[in-house]
């Protein structure tokens, strides 16, 4: 694609009007409409302008007159033997700049002959009048275009060999997430059963301890007592309100001593104020503090002088209802408790066909809690199962102990303490399930090549602040001299903050920006937001942090797993229309 | 809430302007007392005959000096109460100056105290050649119609005689036997001597002055509240009147802030007249309509006077007289009348730089002003047209014609406040060459400096600003960056130790140095009044002094009201010292101004008085269109900021300050993209064209709101473009003549009394009439076009019919009108930079009369030297007629400087059927190519030289 020698000749013309300039290339016009402007040149007939407007006559192209409507009159560095380059009478126009020995390139009618030598033209050729003269700098251009695609190249290899690692790990993870989603949804199962078990022991306690109370006591006795609890709880409230008020007060001083500092400056002094925050940032942070307090308060439902709003003293007779109400649902919850202890597995999931893994994990493990050997009552038939036999056995060795259950059927206080560690151990379950969930329902782009990078964090230092994004998660800002730590917002999406703007040139370019959003409101600005901007790099780094707008940050990093071997490609053929 | 709303006040949002920060005409002494003594006059003027005359100001007819060859009378004064005395000068300068309707001279009557007891006045005028050009005009003889011991009448012009009167001193103007402006007329000649504190109570009771520091109670406790039941409404108002008119003569205070006033009473008030007039204009800077309000009288809109003392007003608020960044003491007052001009103006400019106030009030007799200042002289000027635009010339025949700018300065400037280091520069210089959109000037606000130290540069951010300037130099474009008047007190700092060092900096009341907060923290100001403060400023722009810049750096100057945070009004006390002895409150409103001559002073020493300057300024005053432009500062962005850019600029161009302009989609706040489209359809109309956002906003560089919106931001700045040719010959005709490149209607059509108040339309120059849309979602506008022309439309070349019609206005359409009769000279090729475009070929619209008649002109030079002061320029007048339109060079070698460009394009418009056979060039006998339709010839690449003279037949 990159042969003959272009030849120019110059011709003296009147003061500024371009010089014509022959060129016996053809390269990097498009083909399609080569043929067009030739067909017009040598048959010297009509040329139709490209949008269809107009037919204006062969000799009007390039003339240094805009004919037509689209520009497609002087548009290229043209053709054949003597004929005239591209101009800049459109403005909509395009000229064509062959930049033999190196790539050629497309420009705005603006720049040709406006005395500029434009980088884009190494060969020059976008400066044919007298105006000035470009050198051609085409082999140096490229010697430069070479060495920093070399080098891009390099990082690139480099960054597609971990992007690659990624996807292989994406692969994996994925499996391994859903083997330990469907472990610990297991292992929750389980534990749900063992507390409902521990529950029922407790509750058959709670009752024969309660029988002995109710042969005690009448009902008439209870209720005797009730009034007076239920005025110490009175006294506790009242209390509890007095102190909520006091609180309140003291924060309504705190409130007004700042209010009235800021009210006073503003009378006072004004614009001078301004100024004192600029020059004091200690003031003005505690302003700004002092209103990400109250508006934080505000959003946590307090009423805007920072006061917290008192709720109001119950009456008496609904506590008594509510007291009766309470008992009554306990002890509805343990019969519900003893019905489900009771209840056993009718399917056998494990030896019919068409039943899922868990649902034959479950039912073996129904049969361990009963007590009931599952090898003599149910021949295993799933093959991964011995596999997974001792980690999942060992879980719960706790609960295969039938002796401790006797001692725990005997001992309230001891069922109890089990109880509440069993309760502990779901919760840790669970909250093990939530994570994994939440990351399996994250958008980790093409080949989920961003899993690795699931909560990795990242930091740069920008003059007095150190910024640090978490994928995925968070992004934050600290001063290096110190102090807390200011909220930039959380992981909400992929993308740019402006969708739409500019010309991206990757196809999935949704994946070159992530957003973190709704971080601390800003002082008489938005709330912080960080938008994030990918490149390809051989490691993951952010390379530079900016605010162009108060409390919009932009982050650039680099990362491999934005790497693509087809953007380079594009990124050659780069011009701007 | 109250502190979120307090916050909201403080820091941004809709709440506007503390009123309470800035003083009213009560509050500030001498206006009260001026005013008072106003109302005192009026009063006794209606209960005395008119022969007996209650004013006490007699002028001493035995001390009349006439020199009518000479061109001057000269006379005394006597204040008949207190027995002082007064020189009063009449002065005639001519004004032969070319292309005005009359030859008539401008009027000069000074007063001023002789032998004044503390000290000599300011005399902003005389004192270094401030606020008028040095020399002034010769004096202009006259001849005397009548005198006699209470009366002189002398002849300034044919048909224009003044009469002097002596008992009470005051004078008018007469027009055709017409008076047309009188002084002290109504008896509100006011002149306060120089009193020692002491003698006051044993001079002369009735006017004599108490102590008085505003305090009541104390008030002649030996006279008994004498029958009081007896006192008519009448008799108990002029009492209050007579201690109102005596109040804060030594000492007031505001908002907590003492003003020592040692030297007691000096302000100056006066009644001007303006019989017959209906429109009056001028005055600014103020935030309201283009003709003045009353502010006097029944059903006045306003009740305070029109102020003028420059101050940094924080989100001013919109129809409103309070005062804002610039004053021009100036007043243009317009009729309507039988002339062959079909209306007629005087103007009227008081050479003041202290406080003033102005009342406006409409009479029956026509319009009457009352002008009242806290110190300097009486020094005023009287411009007698009578056209607006003889007005204008012969007011900046005295106070300077517009400086020539820089051809770069009148493209696109692209602001905001902050770029935030070297990278951010070149993102955005980038963007506009992507989306092709040209500008020229990349600013820099205060941001970009060390810790506020102007002529330095953050040492991080902005490490590299050589590299930084030649980079956007090489595409044709410059930088401007921010140097503010407040110098960080700080000896470290190279600028501030030498100032110290020299004793340059302004002083306060007990003579030490000055210093105030701004936003360095603790600061000082430079003494500008002090020839060598002068110097020593314009020395810090040479390269060797301001390090990292380069010849592609031009300036701003922000602040210079001066601003100063914790100063009474948010400015510096009036007691402080200048060089000379002057208090600041006789210098306040040139202060600015002088920083802005400093300024660009320095940009001529820097560049050895070959590169014109560039400076841009807020604060202003007489005489800025010296030394640059001048911007509406900290607005807002709404539709009602952007709809008042309209008055505002045209009552400063009208004033003689044309280069000027409002930030594009307002300082304060987001505008959303509709407002920030039509903002720059109209912003790019305007004079001064930069985009500015405060550090708060949103980014919103053209690209940033896509499509369809940066198409039409990009089509906005690419028709400023376009025009430049256009523009840049307005800009060389308010050189040469003093009229406003963006004018009111009432310029171009002054006989035309549907113009006199329009204020939602504005002309460039004589061509283009634009009514830009300021609301939001309007489909159309109604507009008015002056019948006296017959109208196209810009974009389509359609005949307009004139009067009042209707226009649809989509988001893309800019309302422009081009008068019949007119040649527009464009370039229609789009280049990055104004100085990249400068040897492009040119078209021309001629737009035809309804005699199938149109005439223009063109001027152009290199942009940016003084070359053309040696005649490196050219100006070519064009004339089409019978069908033939002929080139002819008015002056210049520009030719030979290698100036000229082809024509590539002309365009007929309005051409009457018949149909045109053949275009040709006479002489060569060249055919030319052309297409025809609907009444529009498009001539093709007759390449006609400019500069050249040519004819082109079209038959």
């Amino acid at each position: 694609m990159r042969k003959s020698v272009p030849y120019f000749v110059f011709f003296a013309f009147h003061c500024w009007t371009p010089t014509v300039v022959a060129v016996d290339s053809l390269l990097g016009v498009d083909p399609s409409k080569r043929t067009i402007y030739e067909t017009a040149i040598h048959s010297a007939s009509l040329f139709a302008c490209l949008d269809g407007s107009k037919n204006i006559p062969a000799a009007s192209i390039n003339d240094d007159f805009c004919d037509c409507n689209d520009g497609s009159d002087e548009p290229v560095q043209l053709i054949v033997v003597v004929e005239n380059p591209g101009t800049s009478a459109c403005s909509n126009g395009v000229f064509y700049c062959v930049n033999e020995g190196h790539i050629g390139a497309q420009i705005h009618s603006s720049r040709v002959n406006d005395g500029i030598c434009d980088p884009e033209c190494c060969d020059g050729s976008d400066e044919y009048s007298d105006l000035i003269k470009c050198p051609n700098v085409c082999a140096k251009a490229a010697a430069a275009f070479k060495k920093s695609e070399d080098e891009k190249s390099n990082v690139l290899q480099k960054g597609l060999k971990i992007k690659e690692e990624y996807i292989k790990y994406a692969a994996k993870a994925k499996g391994d997430r859903s083997r330990q989603i469907k472990a610990f949804e297991f292992e929750k199962w389980n534990i749900t059963g063992r507390i409902e078990e521990l529950k029922g022991c407790i509750a058959e306690q709670y009752e024969s301890q309660l029988n002995a109370l109710k042969a005690e006591q009448t009902k008439k006795d209870a209720v005797r007592l009730l009034p007076a609890k239920l005025a110490t709880c009175n006294r506790h409230n009242k209390r509890l309100l007095e102190d909520v008020e006091t609180l309140n007060s003291r924060v309504s001083e705190l409130t007004s001593i700042l209010d009235h500092f800021a009210t006073l400056k503003a009378v006072e002094e004004g614009a001078a104020f301004e100024a004192l925050l600029r020059d004091k940032p200690i003031l003005k942070e505690t302003l700004a503090t002092f209103e990400e307090f109250k508006a934080k308060l505000k959003q946590d439902g307090g009423l805007d002088d920072g006061r917290i709003d008192v709720p109001e003293l119950p009456e008496i007779e609904n506590s008594v209802d509510e007291l009766y109400n309470e008992s009554e649902i306990e002890s509805h919850e343990i019969d519900l408790s003893l019905i489900s202890k009771n209840s056993a597995p009718t399917l056998d999931y494990c030896v019919d066909a068409s039943s899922t893994f868990i649902q034959c994990v479950l039912q073996s493990t129904q049969g361990l809690i009963g007590g009931i050997s599952w090898t003599a009552k149910y021949p295993f038939v799933w093959p991964g199962w011995t596999k997974l036999r001792t980690s999942i056995a060992s879980s719960f060795v706790v609960l295969s102990k039938s002796e401790e259950d006797e001692i725990l059927s005997k001992d309230a206080a001891k069922a109890r303490a089990k109880l509440s560690e069993i309760e502990r151990k779901k919760n840790d379950v669970e909250q093990k399930l939530e994570a994994l969930n939440k990351k399996l329902k994250l958008d980790l782009g093409p080949k989920n090549v961003w899993d690795k990078l699931i909560g990795e964090c990242f930091k740069i230092d920008s003059f007095e602040y150190s910024y640090e994004i978490c994928l995925f998660e968070k992004a934050t800002q600290k001063n290096i001299g110190g102090g807390g730590g200011t909220d930039l917002g959380k992981f909400t999406r992929w993308g740019a903050r402006n969708e739409g703007v500019g010309s991206l040139r990757y196809s999935d370019s949704k994946y070159l920006h992530m957003m973190f959003e709704n971080g601390a409101q800003c002082w008489n600005g938005p709330q912080r937001s960080v938008e994030v901007q990918f490149e390809c790099g051989s490691a993951n780094k952010v390379i530079g942090v900016s605010e162009p707008s108060k409390c919009e940050y932009a982050m650039k990093m680099q990362t491999p797993a934005v790497c693509d071997a087809e953007a380079t490609d594009a990124e050659d053929n780069h011009d701007e229309f | 809430m109250r502190f979120a709303v307090l916050l909201y006040v403080l820091f941004g949002g809709t709440a506007a302007v503390k009123r309470s920060d800035f003083k009213t005409c009560a509050q500030s002494g001498f206006c009260g007392r001026q005013r008072a003594f106003g109302e005192l006059a009026t009063l006794e003027k209606s209960s005395n005959n008119e022969s007996e005359d209650s004013s006490r100001y007699l002028l001493l007819t035995s001390t009349l000096k006439i020199d009518a060859v000479g061109g001057t009378v000269g006379a005394q004064i006597l204040d008949s109460l207190s027995n002082a005395r007064f020189q009063l000068d009449v002065t005639l300068l001519r004004s032969d100056i070319a292309e005005t309707s009359s030859d008539a001279p401008t009027l000069r009557t000074r007063v001023f105290e002789l032998n004044p007891l503390h000290a000599s006045p300011f005399d902003v005028a005389n004192a270094d050649n401030l606020a008028l050009v040095s020399p002034l005009p010769p004096a202009q003889n006259f001849s005397i119609v009548h005198q006699s011991p209470s009366l002189l009448s002398i002849r300034l012009a044919n048909n224009i005689i003044l009469t002097i009167t002596a008992k009470p001193f005051s004078w008018s103007i007469a027009r055709d036997n017409v008076d047309v402006v009188s002084f002290n007329n109504r008896h509100f000649f006011n002149y306060e001597y120089q009193r020692a504190k002491s003698q006051e109570k044993s001079d002369d009771p009735p006017v004599a002055v108490k102590q008085d520091d505003g305090d009541e109670s104390g008030a002649d406790p030996l006279v008994p509240p004498s029958k009081p039941k007896e006192l008519s409404e009448r008799e108990k108002l002029i009492e209050k009147l007579k201690k109102d008119v005596q109040k804060d003569m030594w000492e007031e205070s505001f908002s907590g802030k003492q003003d020592s006033k040692p030297r007691g009473p000096t302000s100056i008030g006066f009644d001007i007249e303006f019989p017959g007039f209906s429109h009056i204009y001028g005055l600014p800077q103020h935030a309201s309509s283009y003709f003045l309000k009353p502010t006097r009288g029944e059903n006045a809109p306003y009740s305070e006077p029109y102020r003028l003392y420059n101050f940094d007003v924080f989100e001013y608020e919109l129809d409103n007289p309070m005062a804002l960044y610039g004053s021009v003491p100036f007043l243009l007052a317009h009729k309507k009348s039988n002339s062959v001009l079909g209306g007629e103006s005087v103007g009227l400019l008081w050479v003041n730089a202290a406080e003033m106030w102005v009342d406006v009030e409409k009479t029956v007799q026509g319009t009457s002003t009352h002008w009242m200042a806290e110190a300097g002289i009486l020094d005023l000027l009287i411009f007698l047209g009578p056209t607006p635009k003889d007005v204008s010339n012969q007011m900046t025949h005295l106070t300077g014609r517009s400086a020539l700018p820089q051809h770069f300065s009148i493209g696109y400037h692209q602001s905001r406040w902050n770029y935030i280091d070297e990278q951010d520069v070149h993102d955005v210089d980038v963007k506009f060459d992507e989306f092709d959109i040209p500008y020229d000037v990349l600013w820099l606000d205060i941001e970009h400096t060390d810790g506020k130290r102007y002529f330095t540069w953050d040492k991080v951010k902005f490490a590299h600003p050589k590299v930084m300037q030649d980079e956007l130099a090489v595409k044709g474009r410059k930088m401007v960056s921010i140097v503010d008047p407040h110098i960080k007190s700080d000896d470290g700092y190279l600028v501030s130790k030498k100032a110290t060092e020299l004793g340059l900096w302004v002083k306060n009341k007990d003579g030490n140095h000055f210093d105030g907060w701004c936003w360095p923290g603790t600061s000082h100001w430079i003494d500008y009044l002090n020839p060598e403060g002068r110097k020593f400023w314009a020395e810090q722009f040479k390269y060797s002094n301001y390090e990292g810049s380069t010849k592609n750096l031009y300036t701003w100057n922000d602040m210079n009201e001066p601003s100063v945070f914790n100063g009474p009004e948010i400015t510096m006390q009036k007691d402080n010292l200048h060089f000379g002895g002057y208090e600041h409150r006789e210098v306040h409103n040139i202060y600015g101004t002088l920083l802005h001559r400093s300024t660009a002073e320095g940009h001529l020493l820097r560049s050895d008085n070959t590169d014109r300057p560039f400076v841009l300024s807020r604060a202003f005053f007489i005489g800025t269109q010296r030394y640059g432009a001048i911007w509406t500062g900290d607005n807002t962005a709404s539709w009602d900021h952007l709809a008042i850019s309209i008055p505002m600029l045209l009552t400063i161009g009208v004033s003689g300050v044309t280069f000027c302009g409002a930030d594009v989609g307002g300082f304060f706040g987001n505008p959303d993209n509709e407002l920030l489209v039509r903002w720059y359809q109209i912003g790019s109309l305007q004079p001064f064209f930069r985009a500015h956002a405060h550090i708060d906003a949103k980014r919103r560089e053209p690209w940033l709101a896509g499509e369809p919106y940066t198409g039409l931001m990009r089509e906005s700045v690419r028709r400023r473009y376009r025009i430049m040719p256009y523009l840049y010959t307005l800009f060389w005709e308010a050189n040469q003549n003093g009229v406003p490149v963006m004018r009111p209607l009432m310029y171009e059509f002054p006989g035309d009394e549907a113009t006199y108040a329009a204020e939602d339309a504005f002309m460039v120059g004589d061509t283009l009439l634009v009514h830009p849309v300021v609301q939001p979602d309007v489909s159309t506008v109604q507009v008015y076009l002056p019948p006296s022309s017959n109208w196209y439309d810009y974009d389509t070349f359609a005949p307009v019919k004139s009067g009042h019609s209707t226009v649809a206005t989509p988001l893309e359409k800019v309302p422009i009108f081009i008068r019949g009769g007119t040649i527009i000279p464009r370039r229609d090729r789009i280049r990055r930079a104004v100085n990249l475009s400068l040897r492009d070929p040119y078209t021309f619209i001629i737009a035809l009369d309804t005699q199938q008649k149109a005439h223009g002109q063109i001027y152009t030079d290199d942009g940016h030297s003084y070359e053309y002061t040696r005649g490196a320029y050219i100006h070519a007048r064009f004339a089409y007629s019978n069908g033939v339109l002929s080139a002819t060079t008015v002056r210049g070698n520009g030719r030979d400087a290698g100036l000229g460009s082809r024509v590539e394009r002309i365009v007929l418009v309005g051409l009457k059927s018949g149909g045109v056979k053949s275009v040709v060039v006479e002489g060569s006998g060249k055919r030319l190519e052309f297409k025809s339709e609907g009444g529009v010839v498009v001539v093709k690449d007759p390449k006609v030289i400019v500069g050249e003279e040519w004819k082109i037949v079209v038959s």
